[in-house]
């Protein structure tokens, strides 16, 4: 069963129709990338399935079970956890403190500090994540450690849908490389990954799927196995013959 | 060292604070803390009569004014928002204490508490507006600024009142309990410590760091943000009300033009103890030895005998120094450890 599924999702603006009749499904454990141009749609879809927009119609379904996210919060409790372009980390604070942002735990009415740095610890290394000390600031990270670290805090908040934006733009080779090892151990945690991505070589490097949009519809499905770079970037183009497979059929038939 | 060596030490991992002596050279309120030393003995040699204890004391009891509202201040600056009407509102809350009491005949042990209460809803209006309005504080303050200070001279007539007569309150807010111990300064000590306390040690400071450090983020992660920052300018404000409380006892009257220009040496003594005023960084350790060195650089100047108009430009020559010298660390060093 699908862990999670948008099922003829559409969403207008004003005269705009961002979302024309969208059909996503992502197993657990399965990576999926979500491609497309400069508007074909691939935001909207991800702040609808973050709960940031809510569909004018269609609908998502976590296990199996309908849902409407009245906000981001409802899709956090559901399992639904974004890193969004910009980490949303705060520089001045130490690492252990970015991973608990907002939710750290409490003892007595007093943050527990030695917990919370045990337990920063403790996901980082489960996500083999290379940190000298949870004390520093994340200011004098890398982009890639930064990128790291926002990841392992969608993943603490429990997050089983992970959701990343663009996370390989503006690192270098070496962190892009750790960015995509990092989101290969997350499948192998069962975690479901969209990947959000303008770049092909990293989508096909990590993703099991495809999911290209193009004006507000899928335009095509590939399983990454089955298919090439070039027939991707065709789909994004529109230049190739898009035969636009239902997404939820289609990984319930042939999953990895 | 190999290659594979090299590499190893350079992961290794290491979440422990270090040994004491590298925490204490480490920490923020290192240099700050260096630099107090440095001005106390140059004062000591330099100025006759500095150490006198009638001087110290003085110093003291006007570092407790100080300190206190700046202890306010820095959970605001922290938070990433500036108060410049606590001078205007120090000196309203002044008349107010006097007025209620000597006018109207409010006893004093309900007069104080409804003052510190005026000065948490003053901060509270001021942040209301900066948030809800999305107006920078530091227009929203300057404006406050203007008009409280009208509204003292208002109440006032113009004209000194004279305050509270209880001697137990006098002995309360600035006897002596202990010889050459001023109570103000047992103040100071008690709500810096209490306020060090809630800002590291609690979920509210956390989060008074993270709004001040990253808005959208905090808020992205569920902290009330908007709610942190009014609460902080409701914290200065009702600091500030102390202040004015403590100052009522201590001088036993309120002029309306009390607190002219106080604001500066509070925003200074927040920034030399190395607050940044973009938000998301300082300690209250930090602000109390910024002001004790604002206070001590103050009574310097007139031991040196110092045209009292310099004063000022030596507070915002302190606090340019101060915000360059902030810089230049931050810049240097951003794998310091916490």
């Amino acid at each position: 069963m699908p862990l999670f599924e948008a099922v003829g999702v559409r969403k207008r603006f004003g005269g705009v129709d961002a979302l024309r009749g969208v059909d996503f499904s992502i197993e657990p454990g399965e990576v999926v990338g979500l491609m497309g141009d400069n508007g074909a749609g691939k935001s909207t879809l991800m702040k609808v399935i973050a709960g940031a927009y809510r569909p004018d119609e269609g609908e998502l379904r976590m296990d199996g079970e309908p849902c409407a996210f009245t906000g981001p919060r409802a899709a956090a409790d559901h399992g639904i956890a974004v890193v969004y372009q910009d980490l949303g980390l705060v520089d001045e604070r130490t690492v252990a403190a970015n991973v608990f942002l907002g939710q750290e735990p409490r003892r007595f009415g007093v943050v527990d500090g030695r917990r919370m740095r045990a337990e920063a610890r403790q996901v980082l290394d489960q996500l083999r994540i290379r940190i000298p000390s949870v004390r520093m600031p994340v200011a004098g990270l890398s982009g890639g450690q930064r990128q790291c670290i926002a990841i392992a805090r969608a993943v603490h908040r429990g997050g089983r849908l992970v959701l990343l934006d663009e996370p390989t733009a503006a690192l270098g080779p070496q962190q892009q490389d750790n960015v995509l090892s990092l989101i290969k151990d997350l499948k192998k945690q069962d975690k479901a990954v969209v990947v959000v991505s303008h770049n092909v070589d990293h989508v096909l490097a990590v993703a099991d799927r495809v999911v290209v949009m193009r004006g507000g519809m899928v335009s095509g499905v590939r399983r990454v196995a089955e298919t090439t770079a070039a027939e991707v970037v065709g789909l994004i183009l529109g230049d190739t013959a898009a035969f636009a497979l239902d997404g939820a059929q289609d990984s319930q038939g042939e999953t990895p | 060292m190999t290659l594979q060596q090299e590499i190893a030490a350079a992961y290794r991992v290491d979440d422990s604070a270090g040994t004491p002596l590298r925490r204490l050279l480490g920490a923020r309120e290192f240099g700050v803390f260096a630099a107090t030393i440095v001005i106390f003995v140059v004062c000591a040699i330099g100025a006759d009569g500095f150490l006198a204890t009638d001087n110290l004391l003085s110093i003291a009891q006007q570092i407790a004014i100080l300190g206190i509202v700046a202890t306010g201040m820095t959970f605001l600056v922290i938070a990433g928002e500036i108060d410049l009407s606590v001078g205007s509102l120090h000196g309203f809350l002044a008349v107010e204490l006097a007025w209620l009491v000597t006018k109207v005949g409010v006893p004093i042990g309900t007069a104080a508490p409804l003052a510190i209460l005026t000065g948490a809803a003053v901060g509270l209006v001021n942040g209301l507006i900066t948030t809800k309005f999305k107006i920078p504080s530091f227009v929203v303050t300057l404006a406050a600024l203007s008009v409280l200070r009208g509204a003292a001279l208002l109440l006032a007539n113009g004209v000194p009142v004279r305050g509270s007569r209880d001697s137990a309150f006098i002995g309360l807010v600035s006897g002596t309990p202990l010889p050459h111990l001023a109570a103000q300064v047992l103040w100071l000590v008690a709500i810096v410590a209490i306020g060090a306390y809630v800002l590291t040690k609690t979920k509210f400071g956390f989060d008074v760091y993270s709004v001040g450090g990253n808005r959208s983020a905090a808020a992205g992660a569920g902290i009330p943000a908007d709610r942190v920052k009014i609460s902080c300018f409701a914290l200065t404000g009702a600091l500030t009300g102390v202040a004015s409380v403590i100052l009522v006892g201590w001088l036993g009257s309120a002029n309306p033009l009390t607190g002219n220009g106080f604001e500066l040496g509070v925003i200074a003594a927040v920034v030399v103890g190395g607050a940044g005023l973009a938000g998301g960084t300082g300690s209250l350790l930090g602000t109390l030895l910024g002001a004790v060195i604002t206070g001590v650089i103050t009574n310097a100047l007139v031991l040196f005998g110092v045209d009292g108009n310099w004063q000022q430009v030596a507070t915002g020559a302190l606090i340019l120094a101060a915000v360059m010298l902030n810089q230049l660390v931050a810049r240097r060093s951003p794998h310091r450890r916490h």
